[in-house]
């Protein structure tokens, strides 16, 4: 791309912290859809923006998906065993 | 296993553990997970009847569960005092603040490529227990935000209700929880 309309499309696009912002709107409410081509557009642009996007959908999907342990403490275990044989 | 062919002690030997991480990953307090579990159970014998077997019992269990949970964090956020404290990402200010540039990411503090990948199984465990000190540091009220939305689930217009904020209040709460708690991954995963 010509550098001149490169800078101009720069300029015309949020700056990164409402960026940030709009990723977090748009998770909570959803953004409209020119909001969204400004943030894929910056994304384009800028380095830091879609590394953190890209960090808050990884983040999002861990804890979506809850890898969790499956073991526990023996005694918590072995305390609430009691109470549910206590109460059956 | 049809329902009727176990015991509510063996609900234990095979939810239990599941139970008490699901509390401890969003009460963040070993005590008040045992009891959630422990309440958990008593409501669930109680309600055995009921239950008709159409959906898992780990699926039961899990609900009954996470309405404590929801009711616990509820409960607490209305102890806590509002919470005025700056926070570190915020001390360490990541944007410039003047220039051409103002508003976007100082060079030195941009975000940056995690040396740890929670999506590779190995790394996830590590990944995760950073995860958890990261939401612990949070202020107590932020952090039941954060926990509310981003591993309770609940839909931000619950949350509002909830607690009795603004969808704008939480929606800034939510903004910088997020922003610390990334930052803070950042820097221990790439410590
Ligand atoms: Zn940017």
């Amino acid at each position: 791309m010509n550098k001149a309309i490169k800078n101009f499309v720069w300029l015309m696009l949020p700056p990164c912290k409402e960026v940030t912002e709009l990723i977090s709107l748009n998770r909570d409410r959803g953004i409209s859809f020119a909001e969204r081509l400004k943030v894929r557009a910056h994304i384009l642009f800028c380095k830091f923006c879609a590394r953190y996007l890209r960090q808050m959908q990884s983040l999002e999907e861990e804890l979506h998906h809850k890898h969790l342990p499956e073991d526990a403490p023996p005694d918590v275990i072995k305390r609430i065993k009691k109470i549910v044989r206590d109460n059956s | 296993m049809a329902p009727e062919l176990t015991t509510p002690e063996l609900w234990v030997d095979e939810h239990g553990a599941y139970l008490y991480n699901y509390a401890l990953a969003q009460v963040h307090d070993s005590q008040s997970a045992e009891d959630l579990v422990q309440e958990t159970f008593l409501a669930a014998l109680q309600s055995r009847q009921a239950f008709e077997g159409r959906s898992p019992i780990r699926t039961w269990l899990t609900g009954i569960l996470k309405h404590k949970i929801i009711d616990h964090l509820r409960k607490k956020y209305r102890e806590l005092p509002e919470s005025t404290v700056t926070l570190p990402y915020e001390k360490e200010g990541l944007f410039r603040t003047e220039g051409d540039m103002r508003d976007h990411w100082r060079a030195e503090v941009g975000p940056q490529d995690w040396v740890i990948n929670p999506a590779d199984e190995l790394e996830r465990k590590e990944f995760w227990k950073i995860l958890e000190g990261c939401t612990d540091r949070l202020p107590p009220r932020l952090r039941i935000v954060f926990t509310l939305r981003e591993i309770s689930e609940l839909e931000t217009e619950e949350i509002c209700k909830d607690l009795e904020v603004t969808a704008t209040n939480l929606w800034v709460m939510l903004h910088r929880a997020r922003m610390q708690v990334r930052r803070c991954l950042e820097l221990h995963l790439n410590a």
